[in-house]
């Protein structure tokens, strides 16, 4: 008896680990203008965290919600405004990788979305591109010189009425960088998806990249996204439209004030670091793929960008090609 | 010959045993790796899931702002009372990952089952 009382006990042990042990878990919603989710193992239910935090950023800087520190900016006239420690060292990120890209990644280009209507509710123009006199107008008044920045002061000074921030082409990394950080505490493995911006907790995984032409497969070509890193993805298919047989998509290079046309149809770039990843994959279709490269190699990330014959070049990362109508440069 | 008795209760015991531990293993085993057989259209309203939808099953979800048609093994949005339309534009998806998403509503549209990729950027 002694003994069958010790193999029931046992087997009521081994149910109870694993009852109590981690599992998969997911937690979703919506967040800066896209669905977000977390597939994380752990034993906590963390949804209400990460729904926290997301809020958080999302309140902090985008355009979108009124009293962030982005619309107060974008409200006020000629001046300067104070930033808290946070908000300062986020648009120091953002401002010297502007630098660092030349203004292809650039946090100021708010009135240009606007007049090219990618501002959410976007394409509410019409599906016709904006009269030349008014992209003129609105590239006057965008561009991250029109700033200038002190991180010292933790200020922010507008030296011409009308200039307008906007980082939605940064802040989903960062959300991400800060989600990461988050469960990577809580959670054995995560995988943390923000509108397409993802990071890799506590393992690999393998990442698809959208195709960015029409295509059987639903990825295009995948890699490995290692413990820790972080990949975004843009392209000139997210937000387009066709007019006159010309292609407009919503990643404006501020140097010229129109959609960027560098033969860079999608660009992916990973790195640790979620915020420069995500602005260094609009950097790279403005930049096109040979200064895109470059710019990857100096910053210290890896990347895919392919161009509209389909190549696919490759740096520091290896890709397999799913769609076999794209090939490797 | 005394001895033998305790033995063999022994034995019986441990025959349970392994037999209860390694059906254990082989369930969860199971569970881990078992295909999801048939694909479904996931449908998710505000982060919490709101139907399933098979694909070999054709159908129409009657949403208050849209139709997720679901014909020949894909899933689409039709008639979307949004103004961008972007979940619209998307098209019929069929493949396990493929999202369509459509923001003013807050609802999002996942292909389930295990796909050669976990997510898609």
């Amino acid at each position: 008896m002694k003994k069958f009382a010790a193999i029931c006990l046992l087997i009521v042990l081994i149910v109870c680990f694993a009852a109590c042990a981690p599992t998969e878990k997911t937690a979703r919603g919506f967040s800066m203008g896209s669905d977000y989710y977390v597939t994380y193992t752990s034993s906590e239910d963390l949804s209400a965290e990460v729904s926290r935090l997301l809020s958080f950023i999302e309140e902090s800087f985008s355009a979108r919600v009124e009293g962030s520190v982005v619309s107060r900016i974008n409200a006020s006239g000629v001046g300067t405004v104070s930033l808290t420690t946070e908000e300062s060292a986020v648009l120091a990120r953002c401002f010297a990788l502007a630098e660092e890209s030349e203004g292809a990644f650039d946090p100021a280009v708010l009135p240009l979305v606007k007049a090219w209507g990618f501002d959410p509710p976007y394409l509410m123009n019409g599906e016709v591109p904006p009269a030349a006199q008014a992209i003129a107008d609105a590239k006057a008044l965008s561009g991250y010189t029109l700033f200038g920045f002190s991180k010292e002061n933790e200020t922010i000074t507008k030296t011409v009425a009308g200039a307008e921030l906007d980082l939605g082409g940064a802040i989903k990394g960062y959300a991400a960088e800060r989600v990461r950080d988050l469960v990577k505490e809580k959670a054995k493995t995560a995988l943390v998806y923000v509108g397409g911006t993802i990071a890799a907790v506590g393992k690999s995984y393998e990442i698809g990249v959208t195709p960015p032409r029409d295509s059987e497969e639903s990825f295009a070509f995948r890699f490995s996204l290692k413990a820790g890193e972080i990949c975004a993805t843009s392209g000139d298919y997210e937000r387009y439209y066709v007019y006159q047989g010309n292609r407009y998509h919503h990643i404006l290079d501020a140097n010229t004030g129109y959609p960027a046309t560098s033969g860079v149809i999608s660009a992916t770039v990973v790195s640790e670091d979620g915020l420069l990843a995500d602005a260094l994959a609009t950097a790279v279709v403005v930049l096109g793929a040979e200064k895109g490269v470059a710019l990857l190699e100096k910053c210290g990330a890896k990347g895919a960008i392919v161009t509209s014959d389909k190549k696919i070049t490759a740096v520091g990362l290896s890709v397999t090609v799913k769609d076999k109508t794209y090939e490797i440069a | 010959m005394k001895s033998l008795k305790p033995l063999r209760l022994f034995r019986i015991w441990d025959v349970v045993l392994v037999v209860l531990l390694l059906a254990l293993v082989a369930g969860a085993v199971y569970l881990a790796v078992s295909p999801k057989t048939g694909a479904n259209a996931e449908v998710y309203v505000d982060g919490e899931l709101y139907q399933t939808l098979p694909l070999n099953k054709d159908t129409v979800l009657d949403l208050d702002h849209l139709k997720i048609v679901v014909s020949g093994g894909t899933v689409r949005v039709e008639d979307a009372d949004c103004p961008d339309k972007v979940c619209e534009r998307c098209g019929a998806i069929s493949k396990a990952g493929q999202t369509i998403v459509c923001l003013p509503n807050r609802i999002v549209i996942k292909i389930s089952g295990k796909g050669e990729v976990e997510a898609i950027s």
